[in-house]
């Protein structure tokens, strides 16, 4: 994971375009781009201050980690997995935010993702639920605003985060876009 | 030799750490902000590895390496992308990309990335790794691997009598495990590749370090499991011949270990059509057959032919098909594994690649970090349509079939 923020000793801009993996996230600035693709059961978690000019962009794959992750996660080290688990990278995306500027009172959260695209017999099920209900509640617990969300329904999402506006442009396979 | 889970995982975050140096130093040497989308392990022959290298136009710098481990590595990147970095190492060297002075500033990268990504083997492994002088390679359709690494792959640098003929260890050798890290520039898809590929011996020497004894499986496992997959391969591309009159052939089959958030990653954000299936018995698992939106409609018009079609027919058409693969796929694993495996009714999707297999890689990954990753390509050599499937077994379910493939290893 390459972050952007930290390292100002260089002359080297800000891409505009920052990819965001799978159990993965990334911190952008005014003027960059956050990009993640193919979430399907996945949820995707934005966060901006607009005002400080700083967002962030997780994408989880499970609602929680054990407790193994989150003993890990609270020490300074961040553990690899935190960013796989929706109750593990939501507490770290506040701390990078606000590590870089962002007042915890200011940030909007916004979430999507969290689809039912298949049912699995051997699943335990509704993990797309689960992992939106997960982020509802993280984003709760560390006195973060919802915004808006754009969750469920059974098809994936593309998401494109302007750290600027902090708006969330939310695209479908056939290139049904909306913003939140 | 033998191989266990444990120890692919240990590659794998090897590999991936590696990966990660190297894509350090080519942002510190070019500007090139690079990040690690993939690292799999790929257990594969060598007729597989030549292969994925002939079909790229690549540019690509190896360098051995030799004393705790002893193998080779390679970094290899699009031509286009060898000729952006060509100019951000050496000012105006572009214009003649064959030029020496282009040339050597690839081999200079190579061997600080390559460098990098070794350092961390020797680190795991508390010994220290040589690394020969790096060779500036094209590989164009004309050369295989062994044309390559064979001749030469061990150049005349200081380490030169230290490295045995590498081409009587790993490339000569039917069975390789090969690590395959893919790089990408944050703004662009652009890929950087790095292999590596080590000796049978030296991958001995890791399992011995990283692996479980008890649970080791002999890596001629691996190959029948492969082979397993090429044969229902065939099957299903067979099969969609007898369906659809057309001609298909298997383009790729590959077996590889990636951390399970890895494999969504492997899809790219583009439409696809096709079918996901779940398959239980041992092992379970979940099957993705996916088509381009061409591909999609060129099979459904291959199997009405001169019909009207409504768009319920050519979905009921596509579950059809992908029935059919699912079958042809699978089949021949029941019997060499001598079980059953029952298939699910086949599912319509039509959706974002990425996020058809996000959903079945979440269903593993509750209780496996790292996945069996079975991919495969069938084709018709006319290109009317492409057929990808993707196969996720159960790790642990996976292991157990292993068992009934080679039970001689218990």
């Amino acid at each position: 994971m390459k972050v952007y923020t930290t390292d100002r000793s260089n002359d080297r801009s800000e891409p505009e375009r920052i990819k965001v993996g799978v159990a993965d996230y990334a911190i952008a600035h005014a003027g960059s781009t956050l990009v993640t693709s193919g979430l399907g059961s996945c949820v995707g978690i934005a966060l901006a201050d607009v005002e400080a000019g700083v967002a962030g962009l997780a994408h989880a794959m499970l609602p929680s980690a054990g407790a193994e992750t989150k003993r890990e996660a609270a020490e300074d080290d961040v553990h690899p997995d935190t960013w796989k688990y929706v109750d593990t990278a939501v507490p770290e995306l506040v701390r990078e935010l606000t590590d870089d500027g962002a007042e915890r009172s200011r940030i909007e959260g916004r979430i999507a993702g969290g689809s039912a695209m298949f049912e699995f017999e051997s699943s335990a099920g509704a993990v797309g639920e689960r992992n939106v209900a997960a982020a509802r509640e993280a984003l709760g617990a560390n006195g973060i605003t919802l915004i808006d969300s754009d969750v469920g329904g059974d098809y994936g999402r593309s998401l494109a985060f302007d750290a600027e506006t902090g708006e969330l442009s939310i695209r479908r396979a056939h290139g049904e876009t909306h913003v939140i | 030799m033998n191989l266990d889970v444990q120890s692919l995982r240990t590659f794998s975050r090897l590999a991936h750490s590696g990966a990660e140096e190297a894509a350090g130093s080519l942002s510190t040497l070019t500007g090139f902000d690079a990040r690690v989308a993939v690292t799999k392990v790929e257990m594969a022959t060598r007729a597989d590895v030549e292969r994925e290298f002939r079909e790229r136009d690549l540019v690509s710098v190896h360098i051995g390496f030799s004393g705790a481990i002893e193998g080779h590595t390679v970094l290899a990147f699009d031509r286009e992308r060898a000729v952006s970095l060509v100019d951000a190492l050496v000012p105006g060297a572009s214009d003649d990309p064959d030029s020496d002075l282009a040339t050597s500033g690839l081999k200079e990268l190579g061997n600080i990335m390559l460098g990098g990504f070794i350092d961390g083997w020797a680190d795991f492994l508390g010994d220290s790794i040589d690394i020969t002088t790096p060779t500036y390679v094209e590989l164009d359709a004309g050369r295989s691997l062994q044309d390559v690494i064979g001749a030469e792959g061990v150049p005349g640098g200081a380490a030169d009598t230290d490295v045995p003929d590498p081409s009587g260890t790993t490339i000569d050798s039917d069975h390789v495990l090969a690590f395959r890290n893919h790089l990408e520039t944050v703004d662009e898809e652009a890929g950087f590749y790095i292999y590596m590929l080590p000796t049978q011996e030296s991958v001995e020497t890791i399992v011995d370090v990283a692996g479980n004894a008890e649970d080791a499986i002999p890596v001629e496992t691996f190959t029948s499991f492969s082979q397993m997959i090429s044969e229902g391969a065939g099957q299903a591309s067979e099969d969609l011949t007898a369906m659809t009159g057309i001609d298909t052939n298997v383009d790729v089959s590959r077996l590889s270990f990636v951390p399970v958030e890895g494999v969504p990653m492997e899809l790219t954000d583009d439409a696809r059509r096709g079918v996901v299936l779940e398959f239980s018995g041992t092992p379970s698992g979940y099957i993705a057959i996916l088509f381009d939106p061409e591909s999609a409609e060129s099979v459904a018009d291959a199997l009405m032919p001169g019909m009207e079609s409504d768009p319920a027919m050519r979905k009921s058409a596509l579950q059809e098909i992908g029935n059919i693969v699912t079958s042809g796929f699978l089949d021949g694993w029941a019997n060499a594994l001598e079980t059953t495996i029952e298939i699910s009714p086949p599912r319509y999707v039509d959706d974002i690649a990425s996020a058809i297999v996000d959903p079945l890689v979440t269903e593993l990954a509750r209780t496996q970090d790292y996945a069996f990753l079975i991919d495969s390509a069938i084709a018709t050599p006319d290109e009317t349509f492409t057929c990808d499937i993707y196969a996720l077994p159960d790790e642990r379910e996976l292991r157990a079939a292993f068992d009934q493939l080679a039970p001689e290893a218990n």
